[in-house]
């Protein structure tokens, strides 16, 4: 009918300004980005013209490359692993309270994503560095005689993006208990389970779907995190971020800092897409 | 004289009809109601009227112009929509205002005819108020006041009354006939509820799956039921087999024990009879029958009775006669003018 | 329900110490007077947040920082409002690859974002400019913006517009003294939500600021690299300020944890 022609006119005609900018200042860069990492060069040619596969042979075989993407790995699981560890019962802890303190807590707990990653990160710096709170408190009570200092350690660069992250595991497992009716643990209650039973039977089921969301977002943001290891980490410990841009900004390989970057968002994608996919259409029907 | 015509109104959602064929006529001054269960097209009818959805077939025509090029905002309708949709940033006195100035009318008129407005809704000095401050009864004089201002050719109502308590519900009933009757505004009214339908309106047009089953005036509908449909959704029935017999050229109907006289010729045989619980009365002879159940509901008693017609209904007057108890024996009766014949061909609903 | 037991209340105090720590460090470092690193922290001096203003580069780029975050939050709000009204209302061809792709930025990693604008950038000749900063963080923050639109206008009842319109308004009075009002508080939160996102973004800028559009977090995180001492918690200070500020307005306009977990309904349950 007439109507609806016109209705969808009005329809492409809102959303012709955001697609296309999106389309010119998205699409096309990150595909100029895939064109640039199939180039191929060199320190006194720069970059050529031919198209090849070069450099994404030169990530999967160098075996400095396999170094920087293990520790990635590595340091993405520990971190998955520690806000898992203290962002669930956090998230559980804060379900429970009343109704005073569970804003007053959820705002203090969620507050830091507002707040500047280099603000958060320096102050773990300030914290682990050989003149910090931990070195000087331990020398204090004589507990090590030498200073201190996770400063340039994984350790360090761990517990830090921990302390960046677990507020998105927070916020995954708590979105998904508020579909808990609260009358079902009464109920479960009433009917003799006992406070572990009842975790682990009820509230856990129900917020599986929020803790695997949440695990998946920090495990990729992990992955891709740049400022907390560029800092805590520096230039010794190159994770797969800081090394793209180590090969963009001071080695000047564009090519070669665009392959990694393509295999990143392509990892990523992978992550967030095909794998949150999944879980969505394993737990959906619980929601229902 | 015909005010607003509809003629063969259809709406398809896809293949699933939403609304099937309506003629309707209505004429000026008239308080309509379009009465069916949900689902059964009423909105989509009334939203067809209002323009706000585009009839698949049919025409729509007030005063013999047809609608169909008419966009809603020049229809000039009064519409009151059963969420209210009051504007919420706006107070009582702006959400009535609005219309007027869309009209581009002056601003002290718009001053006079707000306070008339509200007052005529009985909402004098609640006009600063915005409507998230004032209860569900307050924001429907609101809507009603806001729809009523712009002096509408037509009234259009989807539900007015049904997000409100029981009690105040009644009384805007009154108050909504009263106000329809001095205005003289046409009106539509679509409920689902027959008491409501009952209580406003001059005619009832009982929707069912889309379809018109009946037009007419309350009473006629209810005690004059054109199918099964009608007879069921407008209050509950007993169902009882009979058979027509002829004897020295009159006709009776045969309950059991009970003879009806029928007037008028009859085919013969077995049928079956619509039987209101209310026009059920109790008396010396009739059908044998013994109280099952009985429920007290304040002005009336409700009874349960086996019969060897079946289960049977009755609501007795609380007047003050003495009522058997549970487990009495007692005999059941009727005369011609309580029974209806069911309509076979829509038995099914 | 029962109440958190003895050992959740001790887990809870733990994790919030771990959660304030670094940002309590920052801010008594901040305040330090003595001229290197030392905590604990026994005296206060706003030294630090006088050579602040003396060196002026800070203040500088924290400027930049600004107009760059009012630029780009405005920006994309301006865009995010037509296009969820389109997504909202209308049922057309592509309109779940186009808010895929709205969306798309959040999924992408801002060390990819910023080598993908410096290339191209430097292939349309927008190297190092401010309006190349302003197309890459609008690109950042538009996914904030259209979400908040679209959980607003989730929320409008689309029987008031039809009221509008019966009682005479045409489509632009009802856009405009209906619509947009009641739109309003989200587009605020959603705004906010954009410029504090867009004024704290460092991976992506630091690829694509020039040494004339140097932003606060890139400025901080260069000096960073060199030295860690009072002067740059001091700056930091000051953003967790910032954070604290928008935060609370916030959570007055929206409510918080409504703001960051209730974006995700999309149709009616
Ligand atoms: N936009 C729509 N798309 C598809 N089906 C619809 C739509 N609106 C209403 N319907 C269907 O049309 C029928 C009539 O709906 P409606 O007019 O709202 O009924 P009522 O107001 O009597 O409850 C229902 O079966 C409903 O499911
Ligand atoms: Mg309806």
């Amino acid at each position: 009918m007439m109507a609806s022609h016109r209705r969808r006119l009005n329809a492409y005609f809102l959303s012709a300004p955001a697609a296309i900018l999106i389309v010119a200042f998205l699409v096309t860069p990150i595909l100029s980005t895939v064109l640039l990492s199939l180039r191929e060069y060199s320190t006194y040619g720069g970059i050529s013209d031919t198209i090849s596969l070069l450099n994404y042979r030169d990530i999967f075989t160098d075996s400095y490359f396999a170094e920087v993407l293990l520790r990635t790995m590595k340091i993405s699981l520990l971190v998955t692993l520690g806000a898992l560890v203290l962002g669930v019962p956090e998230a559980y802890i804060l379900y429970r309270m009343r109704s005073p303190w569970r804003n007053i807590f959820l705002l203090v707990v969620l507050g830091p994503l507002f707040i500047s990653v280099v603000a958060r990160t320096l102050g773990w710096a300030l914290i682990f560095g050989s003149t910090g709170l931990i070195s000087s408190t331990l020398q204090r009570f004589g507990l090590i005689s030498q200073p201190f200092d996770l400063m340039y350690t994984e350790t360090g660069v761990v517990i830090a993006l921990i302390h960046v992250l677990v507020p998105y595991m927070v916020l995954s497992v708590w979105a998904s208990l508020q579909r808990l009716d609260r009358r079902i643990e009464s109920a479960a209650e009433s009917l003799g389970a006992s406070q572990i039973t009842i975790i682990r039977r009820i509230v856990l089921p129900l917020a599986l779907p929020g803790i695997l969301a949440g695990s998946l977002i920090v495990f990729a943001l992990a992955a891709s995190a740049f400022a907390t290891p560029a800092i805590l980490g520096g230039r010794r410990l190159k994770v797969v971020a800081t090394l793209a841009y180590d090969e963009f900004l001071n080695t000047l390989n564009w090519p070669l800092g665009a392959a990694v970057a393509i295999l990143l968002l392509i990892f990523i994608a992978i992550l967030m897409t095909v794998i949150n996919k999944w879980i969505e259409s394993k737990y959906s029907e619980v929601f229902k | 004289m015909t005010f607003l015509q509809i003629k063969g109104l259809r709406k398809l959602y896809g293949p699933h009809v939403g609304v099937h064929n309506i003629d309707l006529t209505v004429e000026k001054g008239e308080f309509v109601s379009l009465l069916g269960p949900s689902g059964c097209g009423k909105t989509t009818a009334l939203q067809m009227i209002a323009g706000f959805i585009e009839p698949t077939d049919g025409d729509i025509a007030v005063d013999g112009v047809s609608l169909a090029r008419v966009p809603p905002a020049k229809r000039n309708f009064g519409i009151v929509f059963q969420s209210y949709a009051l504007f919420p940033h706006m107070t009582a006195a702006q959400n009535v205002a609005f219309g007027l100035e869309m009209r581009k009318v002056g601003a002290v008129e718009i001053a006079s005819r707000v306070k008339e407005t509200l007052s005529l809704v009985g909402l004098d000095g609640l006009g600063d108020r915005y409507p998230r401050r004032m209860s569900g009864g307050q924001q429907q004089r609101v809507a009603l006041a806001r729809a009523l201002v712009v002096r509408p050719r037509l009234l259009l109502l989807d539900e007015p009354l049904s997000n409100l308590d029981a009690k105040i519900r009644e009384e805007m009933q009154e108050e909504l006939r009263s106000i329809q009757r001095n205005v003289g505004t046409t009106t539509v009214l679509v409920t689902h509820d027959q008491g409501e339908a009952f209580a406003l309106s001059d005619r009832v047009i009982v929707m069912n799956k889309g379809r018109v089953e009946q037009v007419g005036h309350p009473e006629t509908a209810y005690g004059n039921p054109s199918s099964q449909f009608v007879q069921n959704f407008l209050g509950r029935t007993n169902v009882v087999s009979a058979k027509i017999i002829e004897r020295d050229g009159s006709y009776y109907a045969v309950f059991d024990a009970l003879e009806v006289r029928l007037s008028g010729p009859q085919t013969t045989g077995p049928t079956r009879f619509n039987v209101r619980p209310e026009r059920v009365r109790l008396s010396s002879d009739g059908i044998a029958a013994e109280v099952r159940r009985r429920v007290f509901q304040g002005h009336q008693w409700f009874l349960q009775l086996s019969s060897p017609l079946g289960q049977m209904e009755m609501l007795a007057a609380n007047d003050g006669t003495v009522l058997p108890s549970v487990g009495d024996r007692v005999h059941l009766s009727w005369s011609e003018t309580d029974i209806q014949k069911v309509d076979e061909g829509s038995a099914g609903t | 329900m029962s109440r958190n037991g003895f050992l959740s209340l001790l887990f809870h105090a733990v994790f919030i110490i771990f959660s304030m720590a670094p940002i309590v460090i920052v801010c008594l470092v901040a305040f330090t007077p003595t001229g290197y690193l030392s905590v604990p922290v026994t005296s206060f001096s706003l030294r630090w947040f006088a050579a602040l203003y003396e060196r002026g580069d800070f203040l500088g780029s924290a400027l930049t920082s600004l107009w760059l975050g009012l630029a780009a939050s405005t920006i994309a709000l301006i865009l995010s409002v037509p296009a969820a009204l389109a997504i909202f209302r209308y049922r057309f061809y592509g309109r779940e690859a186009f808010l895929s792709l709205l969306q798309s930025p959040l999924m992408i990693p801002h060390v990819v974002l910023g080598i993908a604008f410096l290339r191209f950038f430097s292939q349309i000749g927008l190297t190092g400019t401010f309006a190349g900063l302003v197309i890459a963080h609008v690109i950042v923050v538009i996914p904030f913006t259209m979400r908040m639109v679209l959980s607003n206008a989730g929320s409008l009842d689309a029987s008031v517009e039809s009221a509008a319109e019966s009682l005479g308004a045409g489509p632009l009075t009802t856009f405009r003294r209906i619509t947009l009002p009641m739109l309003v508080p989200g587009l605020a939160a959603g705004w906010l939500l954009a410029f504090i996102t867009s004024f704290d973004e460092l991976t992506m800028t630091t690829f694509i600021a020039s040494p004339q559009t140097v932003t606060l977090p890139v400025r901080m995180f260069n000096y960073i690299q060199d030295n860690i001492d009072p002067l740059v918690a001091a700056v930091s200070a000051a953003l967790i300020g910032v954070a604290v500020l928008v935060m609370v307005i916030l959570d007055r306009l929206f409510g918080l944890d409504r703001l960051l977990v209730g974006g995700e309904q999309k149709g009616s349950s």
